[in-house]
């Protein structure tokens, strides 16, 4: 059934043939000759790196560093097979420090491409240019040169014709080429990197610390989301970036990770950093980050694959740990706060950030009530006016305005703005299509989601009482209300029902699927008793809030469904009790699924958009 | 159509209706009001569909016909004017031309056509009760029905016509009112409705002190007929929940405690209860009853002891203070008597002496206590 192989004795393959089998795996795609190449000039030292292509890289990729250069008789050698400079002995593999060592990249290269190197060491005057053809026909001539090597690759593919047609459009092989540059980008701040699509500059970054780096990679947009990363744990260092959890990606597209300088992709760790931000991001959402990893390369194996993307740890379980604690500590300190940006910025320009607007602390200063210890009665007091009787009974007996607006009950807990005085509030709200509230800060201007406001405080309240068994509310009811559940809504409620009892539900089980609520948590709006219950099933049973525990899935649930909808028109009293009570909360500028309650839009941003700066 | 009409006559009568109409409705049609000239009689239609008054008053008709027109514009103009003789003239494509000594008007009107008809309510289902009656009732029990559509019976008041007894019942779950007079005489029939709360209140509004109610009922409607104005309204046809089930019939535990002084404690102290939930906890002692309020978020807290007289071991139990306030404010007289059973069950709260013929009973559902 096979064709007759047989026949055909066994034999050493011929090194042209080796390499381009190798070139297989190390030379997939223009941007692996890219890494390549630009991980050859940083190992031979250079602090300045430039980068042309054209073509998506499949007719030129050049890159010209100023390092240390090779002479007339190490360049031919470096065409060779596992020649290198990098590793002399078995021994210097566990204590690898450079990003090359295999010494299977340039030869693999030159197998299927036509490559010119020109090169001059710093200690001679002229320098070398060498061309191959394909891996072949290999030419050396001497001729003036810079310091440092410039290594072109031409027509990439150009003798094995099933890759060339593998190969996808230009853009598509751009943004790879981006991809990979930018983790160079990243990784060395103290390189002066410029990068070239044919004569176009598309970066020029000039040699600086990391912080000014991101910034310029990533753009000014997401660098300001940014939080500064720097744990340490017994010889392994953490330093870098993390986003916000509200500057997330729907990829991995801006996630950054490296070890000793060298990118990496590790799904474990990568991992860890998701389950760092807990809650607050949804699975299918990528926060954006850039940290460095440094620790021994003896405790580290990247001799995993060809393109070193892979490595192994050897303490592992650890390491998992320590990004799960430097990502949680980081997002829990203070400067997490989401700003509203009215147009596109940011990109490569540099631009001047304002500082006032990324102090948390103060705009719960500045919106709480001033005299603090005031704060939450004059809210109180402004809620009990409705339980006054004079008032009431009088505008009912001698209906003085016939305008005014008649509650449909005397017992309506409307409370109008004329009452403002009594609260003393210093600060204004408003809302705004009875979803949003709105109010002026010194930067700006804050606006607030009052439903995920409120399911925030409702989710820490209940947490706090499942964890610490604070004192939970249950209203008992007058007519306990029996309800049928079908049948899949029964198994739910069986999961959860012990937990729904802790929080303030009293619920039996009458019989078969029919259930009996007899109490409820004293902040449930009366008349909404089964309704809520059913709400709850629902969500628990469809959020896939995969990073939850039991008891946070069913706190989620019930403060997203007892809490305040959009819609629902809010008092200055109830607007202000709610932002009193938000900024009693441990993190008030998330809700439980990471959506942001609170946005800041800049003054400046303002004046931008009215044009009165430029 | 052609009629002059005084501006107290027009203003007086515009305002019985005009808080009818709905401040917002997806039917623009809602916003007007009907005028309509008979005989030597100018009427005044609003209607939210759920509810339609009619006011009237004479004056002169010079041409019969029918108009309507914005509510509250209307209002607004007529407001603002001295004493004087108004005449209406509106063309045949509803062109309003308002006349008077001050100036003219003119207002775009529509026909009647488009306009929701009054329901007709016949029936020989009539009940009479006094205005004062009927007044102090819906006054002391629409303050505890429910706002919220999930239950529409409980957003009515349960009236009940027996034999003996007119009784009005009104509850949100969470408390309850059942008020029951024996002045009254039976129509000859027996029955029992849900009327919406709002438009009790538009009754309660309407009505005069002195004289005698006519109540007219027929299968969807109540039709409240009084001086000068008719209420009609559609019921509410619900099932309403067995309200004298839940009302315990004997209890063990009383205590008799003065009402402004357990109102304005109850006050005082509810400040300091968290704002979500305003529950205040009692604690009842053979002299004294001691309220107590905590907010756990902000760490305000407050204590109060008010004399009282307690007939049994010591007991704690929270209420609301919202609801509590709600229905102490509602008794009348200096001292109230609350039973309980244990803190886990309904307090019930009585007047010490009932009115004449009248029987007030108040029901409150404590909130559980655990920690």
């Amino acid at each position: 059934m096979n064709k007759q192989r047989n026949k055909i004795k066994i034999h050493v393959l011929p090194d042209t043939l080796a390499n381009k089998i190798a070139a297989g795996e190390v030379v997939e795609r223009p941007y692996s000759v890219v890494k390549e190449l630009v991980e050859n000039a940083i190992d031979a030292g250079a602090n300045r790196i430039s980068i042309i292509i054209e073509q998506g890289g499949k007719k030129l990729i050049q890159v010209i560093d100023n390092g240390y250069g090779m002479n007339g008789e190490e360049i031919p050698l470096a065409f060779a097979r596992h020649a290198t400079s990098k590793i002399k002995s078995i021994q210097d593999l566990d204590q690898i420090d450079t990003l090359g060592f295999r010494g299977e990249a340039l030869p693999s290269i030159a197998s299927v491409a036509q490559v010119e190197i020109k090169s001059r060491p710093k200690n001679e005057h002229l320098g070398t240019v060498y061309t191959l053809n394909g891996g072949k026909d290999g030419r050396l001539k001497k001729l003036a040169a810079n310091v440092g090597t410039s290594i072109s690759v031409k027509n990439l593919f150009f003798n094995t014709p099933a890759r060339r047609r593998f190969l996808k459009s230009d853009a598509s092989e751009y943004q790879k080429i981006m991809d990979v540059l930018k983790r160079f980008f990243l990784a060395y701040p103290h390189i002066h990197f410029e990068f070239y699509v044919k004569d176009r500059q598309v970066f020029n970054l000039k040699a600086t610390d990391l912080g000014q780096r991101v910034q310029s990679v990533l753009g000014q947009t997401i660098f300001k989301g940014l939080l500064p990363v720097n744990h340490s744990l017994g010889g392994i260092e953490l330093s870098g970036f993390i986003s916000r959890p509200d500057v997330i990606r729907k990829s991995r597209g801006h996630q950054f990770l490296f070890l000793n300088g060298r990118p990496i992709q590790d799904k474990s760790l990568s991992h860890a950093i998701f389950q760092g931000y807990a809650n607050l991001i949804a699975p299918g959402e990528y926060p954006v980050y850039c940290l460095f990893l440094e620790m021994e390369p003896n405790l580290v194996d990247v001799n995993v694959h060809p393109t070193k993307m892979e490595v192994r740890f050897t303490n592992e379980r650890s390491l998992y740990y320590f990004f799960i604690n430097s990502v949680h500590k980081t997002l829990s300190q203070e400067g997490v706060i989401p700003e509203f940006h009215l147009g596109p910025s940011g990109g490569a320009v540099e631009k001047t950030t304002t500082e006032a607007s990324n102090q948390p602390r103060e705009i719960i200063n500045e919106l709480r009530h001033r005299h603090s210890s005031m704060a939450r009665y004059a809210g109180a007091q402004l809620s009990l006016t409705y339980f006054s009787p004079d008032e009431e009974s009088k505008k009912e007996k001698t209906s003085p305005e016939p305008m005014q607006e008649v509650p449909p009950t005397l017992s309506n807990p409307a409370v109008d703005l004329s009452q403002d005085h009594y609260a003393r509030v210093d600060v204004q709200f408003w809302q705004i299509h009875n979803r949003y509230i709105l109010s002026e800060i010194k930067s700006g201007i804050v606006v607030i989601d009052q439903h995920v406001a409120h399911e925030r405080i409702l989710f820490e309240r209940i947490s706090k009482q499942l964890q610490k068994g604070q004192q939970v509310y249950s209203q008992k009811l007058l007519f306990p209300q029996k309800i049928t559940l079908a049948y899949d809504d029964f198994m739910i409620f069986k999961q959860i029902y012990e937990v729904l009892n802790q929080i303030g539900f009293s619920i039996k089980v009458f019989s078969g699927n029919t259930i009996v609520i007899e109490a409820m948590p004293a902040d449930v709006k009366v008349g909404r008793e089964s309704q809520i219950l059913l709400d709850i099933i629902d969500y628990y049973r469809n959020e896939p809030l995969k990073d939850f525990n039991h008891l946070e899935k069913v706190a989620a649930a019930y403060a997203c469904k007892n809490a305040i909808k959009s819609g629902e028109k809010l008092s200055q009293a109830e607007m202000q009790t709610l932002i009193d009570q938000l900024f009693a909360c441990e993190s008030p500028f998330f809700c439980p699924h990471g959506r942001p309650i609170i946005i800041t839009i800049d003054l400046e941003e303002l004046d931008r958009k009215f044009k009165r700066i430029p | 159509m052609n009629f002059t009409v005084t501006r107290n006559d027009f203003y007086k009568t515009l305002q019985k209706v005009i808080n009818v109409i709905p401040t917002k409705t997806t039917s623009e049609i809602l916003y007007n009001v009907l005028l309509l000239a008979e005989g030597n009689q100018l009427k005044i239609i609003a209607t939210d569909l759920e509810i339609t008054q009619i006011a009237w008053t004479s004056c002169q008709i010079n041409k019969e016909g029918s108009v309507i027109v914005p509510g509250k514009l209307l209002l607004d103009i007529i407001r603002e004017m001295p004493e004087i003789d108004l005449t209406f003239e509106v063309d045949s494509n509803f062109k309003i031309l308002i006349q008077s000594s001050l100036g003219e008007y003119k207002i775009s009107g529509q026909g009647k056509t488009e306009y929701p008809s009054v329901p007709l309510v016949e029936s020989d289902d009539k009940l009479s009760l006094k205005n004062s009656v009927l007044k102090r009732m819906i006054e002391k029990t629409i303050f505890a029905c429910s706002t919220d559509n999930l239950r529409p019976a409980l957003t009515g008041v349960y009236c009940q016509i027996l034999d003996e007894e007119y009784r009005m019942v009104a509850t949100d779950g969470h408390r309850l009112v059942r008020m029951i007079t024996t002045d009254y005489s039976n129509p000859g029939f027996t029955t029992d409705i849900i009327v919406p709360t709002k438009a009790l209140t538009f009754v309660a509004r309407n009505l005069p002190e002195e004289g005698v109610q006519k109540i007219v009922l027929s299968e969807n409607h109540i039709l409240f007929e009084l001086p000068g104005t008719k209420i009609y309204s559609r019921l509410i046809k619900e099932p309403y929940p067995d309200y004298e089930r839940v009302i315990p019939a004997d209890y063990n535990k009383e205590m008799i405690i003065d009402k402004t002084q357990f109102v304005s404690s109850v006050k005082r102290v509810s400040l300091f209860s968290n704002p979500m939930t305003y529950q205040v906890r009692l604690h009842l002692e053979s002299t004294q009853l001691s309220i107590h309020a905590q907010d756990i978020d902000f760490g305000g807290e407050a204590n109060e002891s008010i004399p009282c007289q307690y007939n049994s071991e010591a007991l704690d139990i929270a209420y609301n203070a919202n609801y509590l306030a709600d229905i102490l404010r509602h008794i009348d007289s200096e001292k109230i008597r609350l039973m309980v059973e244990d803190s886990d069950g309904p307090g019930i709260i009585f007047p010490t002496e009932q009115e004449e013929k009248e029987d007030i009973l108040m029901l409150i559902m404590p909130v559980r206590l655990n920690n």
